[in-house]
């Protein structure tokens, strides 16, 4: 039985494997490859600076995070940044796994909803027929143009309606209507022929199953969009905090690091630093999400090639 | 006759009910605040403990937003002039690296994988409001970079250096969503054009011309779009200060912020216009060549 299965390599010699495969094809690659891959390498060490910028602020003791002009690379490391982060995530008045437990329960909720609602939004508007469709959708296009902060307060009167202040719903609600992941979605889903649908239809799959498996997977990439685009609308968001909650334990994490530095006392000056590892800290989700999705979004723009 | 028309309507209500939820949503939180916030403009907006005083206006607030604030008309066309210099560069740098990224060269996967990384971290509002506590605004930030990479080069050269990576950073920090639309939609033509187009005798050069690109038309459409969205809602954009300002600001209160809205949101939705003509044409070929494939 056991060689039925494929035995698996180790990663080690995976990775030799892969590397020995990349030096091979290096000698035997063309020039215009070779221009390609330097030109890549310099950009991506651009475009990773910033990260790399963030990651030395959270190690630099406090008279390196005042020196102007700001340094780039940290000179003398230290953990005390983190320590002090502890330290002020201790004396909180609620506790920090409070404001923890807020951020993570809104922002799991908030992006599964979103790309459901736009998934299910955006099927609808791109392979069934219902009346006002054209409309309706034009009505999105220019709702794209429209930003939040310009209606924060006709916002605040509504949820203040709802009777939803300062519960997880003020949270939540504001963020689910995604214009963008409607359009995204809706622009993916048009280049998928009908007839695949029709076929389906026709073996007498519903409209969810259908959605479910078989437009959707066409549609990876967009919805992988989407999801980076809510979950970065939410996890960032502050708004919400400050305005639609009253109490302190209904705050989310953004709030807490930024009322660490608030106001020009002592302490909130020595915070700078606390504020620092805590902007490393909240950068952890994106890794997470990075680390899940970069397998199978790469995989899938790779396998939907081959038709 | 009368069972098909049943069906007919069966259908149309499966339809709607797929976009309900959606669109109370949107309906509640952002259709209702837009119209809401016109109705405002047109007032003028007091907060009275527990309500609001409206008093008629008519269009002063425009009116004293067009012709008598200088800074607004100003700010509206700086930011006008800063989008129609950014976005075309935005799409063509997020659809030459899609291109490249596209192309077969070995540790593609791993280019990809880095590429990203920087989607994930830096795009979107997360990077800015951490920038906005600790380190002042996002563009000091990256002048900050830009600054400490080249101190050590100095003089003239260094002073240049500076300026280009500056601008450099931005369009690489708004372009990734764009390069992951462009390479997915760049996945979605079919492969046996190009062996065709190959087999043809066609070059690298005109396969990218007459195959790549006329393929990629409503991905570039789409990137545009959204790149038009990105730039001109940026929390950071010299118009939004100004309304955020406004808003707060009890002298000229909320009606007038709302008015500067209301014009900033018809300024944005002529560009909008502008994109929707330039590709009407390009969006209505590559429809047309698609049926007269089928």
């Amino acid at each position: 039985m056991q060689t039925m299965q494929t035995r698996k390599i180790p990663f080690r010699r995976k990775l030799r494997l892969g590397l020995n495969h990349f030096v091979y094809s290096l000698r035997h690659a063309r020039l215009s490859t070779v221009i390609i891959l330097i030109f890549l390498t310099v950009i991506a060490l651009i475009s990773l600076l910033p990260i790399v910028y963030v990651i030395c602020n959270a190690f630099k003791p406090l008279e390196e995070l005042f020196v102007y002009p700001p340094q780039f690379f940290v000179r003398n490391p230290t953990m005390q940044n983190f320590t002090d982060f502890m330290y002020a995530a201790d004396v909180s008045t609620v506790p920090f796994s409070r404001y923890l437990f807020n951020s993570v329960t809104v922002t799991l909720v908030t992006t599964a909803l979103a790309i459901v609602f736009s998934l299910c939004c955006a099927y609808a508007f791109s392979k069934l027929k219902f009346p006002g469709q054209k409309g309706l959708f034009q009505m999105i296009t220019v709702a794209l143009m429209f930003s939040p902060e310009a209606v924060v307060i006709t916002r605040y009167l509504i949820v203040n309606s709802l009777n939803i202040i300062d519960t997880f719903w003020a949270h939540i609600l504001p963020h689910l209507a995604l214009p963008m992941g409607v359009f995204l979605i809706k622009q993916f889903m048009d280049q998928v022929p009908g007839s695949l649908c029709e076929a389906a239809k026709i073996d007498g799959a519903n409209e969810i199953r259908i959605l479910w498996s078989i437009i959707t997977p066409a549609v990876l990439p967009a919805v992988g969009a989407v999801l980076i685009i809510a979950f970065q609308n939410v996890w960032g968001d502050m708004t919400t905090s400050t305005l639609y909650t009253v109490s302190e334990s209904m705050k989310t994490l953004p709030y807490f690091v930024s009322s660490l530095t608030s106001g020009l006392t002592a302490s909130s000056v020595a915070r700078k630093g606390a504020t620092a590892a805590a902007g490393l800290l909240m950068l952890l989700p994106n890794f997470i999400i990075f680390a899940v999705l970069q397998k199978s979004m790469i995989e899938t723009m790779v396998t939907s090639g081959i038709k | 006759m009368l069972k098909n028309w049943n069906y007919e309507r069966k259908q149309k209500m499966v339809g709607f009910s797929f976009i309900v939820p959606w669109l109370i949503g949107f309906g509640v939180f952002t259709a209702f605040p837009l119209l809401y916030c016109l109705y405002m403009a047109l007032n003028k907006v007091n907060f009275v403990t527990d309500h609001l005083e409206m008093t008629w206006l008519g269009l002063d607030n425009f009116n004293k937003a067009l012709y008598e604030d200088a800074e607004i008309p100003n700010k509206l066309l700086q930011t006008f002039q800063q989008s129609l210099l950014i976005v075309p560069l935005i799409v063509v740098f997020a659809l030459i690296m899609a291109l490249m990224l596209n192309s077969k060269f070995p540790g593609r996967a791993f280019y990809r994988a880095v590429f990203f990384l920087p989607v994930m971290l830096t795009c979107g509002n997360l990077i800015s409001t951490l920038t906005s506590q600790g380190q002042g605004s996002i563009s000091v930030l990256q002048s900050g970079t830009a600054a400490a990479l080249v101190a050590g080069i100095g003089g003239s050269l260094g002073e240049t250096l500076k300026v280009v990576l500056d601008n450099f950073l931005v369009i690489l920090w708004y372009s990734g969503v764009q390069m992951l639309l462009l390479i997915a939609g760049m996945q979605s033509i079919n492969p046996s054009t190009y062996e065709a187009a190959r087999i043809d005798g066609a070059g690298q050069w005109e396969i990218l011309w007459t195959i790549t690109l006329p393929g990629l038309m409503p991905f570039i459409f789409i990137c545009v779009i959204y790149t038009i969205v990105d730039q001109f809602t940026a929390s950071f954009n010299p118009i939004l200060e100004v309304i955020t300002h406004h808003s707060i600001n009890i002298s000229t209160g909320y009606g007038y912020a709302s008015a500067i809205a209301w014009l900033y949101f018809l300024v944005i939705l002529l560009v909008l216009l502008v994109v929707i003509l330039i590709f009407r044409k390009s969006l209505g070929l590559t429809v047309q060549r698609k049926e007269k494939r089928a």
